[in-house]
């Protein structure tokens, strides 16, 4: 099953668990989150660890341990975000929430409605990683893949971060709306 | 007044053309990074090679064997030349090596289990004689019986069927040549 042995394995582990508790760690900023991310990290390189092409382990190790942390903070935002809608209690807020996977967004169909010289504003005005992604998806109307491949990022990182633009952008837009309301 | 120890959220993350600006890496490093700031710099080295490079090369310093001199040239000016890396939980190793083990037996069982019962089946359906060899031989000649019998009894069907046409084409002819006759002696008289 496996080319490197057990007694091996216990050696690579005490050579990089500094390492990889570190990355942990300084992502999620607790200490037994951390710890149950790094035995994560390290069942992942075991299992995986035949399959990996290099001699270099420390990248491939950190890379794993930053999925791990990144997965872990996907998660933890998920939720945050569906709890401050339910404590919000506010119907389009769960309605954003509900559909953001479905093909037509509400952001968009706001999009249509709103001038479209103030959005252009809007998204331009807009911090990296989210400001070139909604350029090509909003402005430009590209597709995920196409957006993933010029910006030479995996599609389901486009895609959580479109999502996370949505909100971002929804709350920008009400509140342009609302300050020109008053 | 704004805390030392907070994030700054209106810290530039990302440049332009999508990488991790020097500001992102001290604030990761020092621990001052807000959770979506967090998320978002880790979805950024999850798949960056050149910025995953240059974090790791933070973390260890001078320890660069490993690592190229592109990313030794490039630490951040507010970052210490070796960051100290934290110390690992002592529990970290044994909890590791136990659940590989644990993963380990359970892989083998389930190896072992799945062959036990092919084993126990094959066991079951010989001791049941189906493979063998007069098993087989029965169950083609019975096969070779029904064959045969069903041929024949076709043939039977497709004998009658061509009889009853012959006999129906026989009567036709006959009942036209008495009428034939019939008509003729008329025409006669």
């Amino acid at each position: 099953m496996l080319c490197m042995t057990q007694r091996e394995f216990s050696q690579f582990v005490t050579q990089y668990e500094k390492l990889v508790f570190t990355i942990c760690y300084q992502f999620v900023k607790d200490y037994h989150e951390a710890q149950n991310l790094s035995q994560e990290t390290f069942l992942s390189a075991y299992r995986h660890i035949d399959s990996y092409q290099g001699d270099n382990y420390k990248p491939w190790i950190a890379r794993i341990a930053t999925n791990k942390a990144k997965d872990y903070l996907n998660s933890a935002y998920s939720r945050r975000v569906m709890l401050a809608a339910t404590e919000d209690d506010s119907v389009e807020a769960m309605a954003s929430i509900k559909q953001a996977d479905s093909s037509q967004q509400p952001d968009e169909l706001y999009i249509s409605r709103e001038s479209s010289g103030r959005i252009e504003q809007i998204i331009y005005s807009m911090k990296e990683p989210y400001r070139e992604v909604c350029i090509l998806r909003f402005l430009k109307e590209k597709d995920i893949p196409e957006i993933a491949v010029i910006l030479g990022r995996p599609k389901k990182t486009v895609e959580t971060q479109l999502y996370r633009a949505r909100t971002i952008l929804q709350k920008q837009i009400k509140e342009v709306y609302d300050y020109e309301k008053k | 007044m704004k805390r030392n120890d907070e994030p700054l959220n209106n810290a530039e993350l990302f440049y332009s053309d999508g990488h991790l600006t020097d500001t992102s890496f001290e604030l990761l490093i020092q621990e001052k990074l807000d959770p979506l700031q967090s998320l978002e710099v880790s979805e950024h080295l999850s798949f960056c090679d050149q910025c995953l490079e240059r974090y790791t090369a933070i973390l260890c310093g001078n320890d660069f064997d490993e690592i190229s001199d592109i990313s030794k040239a490039e630490i951040p000016p507010n970052v210490p030349a070796k960051v100290r890396l934290m110390e690992a939980p002592k529990s970290l190793l044994p909890n590791v090596m136990h659940k590989i083990q644990h993963k380990t037996n359970v892989f083998y069982f389930q190896k072992i289990s799945s062959v036990a019962i092919a084993a126990s089946l094959a066991l079951v359906f010989w001791s049941g004689g189906l493979f063998s060899a007069k098993h087989f031989s029965n169950r083609a000649d019975h096969l070779m019986d029904e064959i045969q019998s069903s041929s024949q009894s076709f043939l039977e069907h497709t004998n009658k069927i061509s009889e009853d046409i012959n006999d129906f084409f026989g009567s036709l002819q006959n009942s036209i040549s008495r009428r034939n006759r019939s008509g003729a002696a008329r025409i006669n008289k």
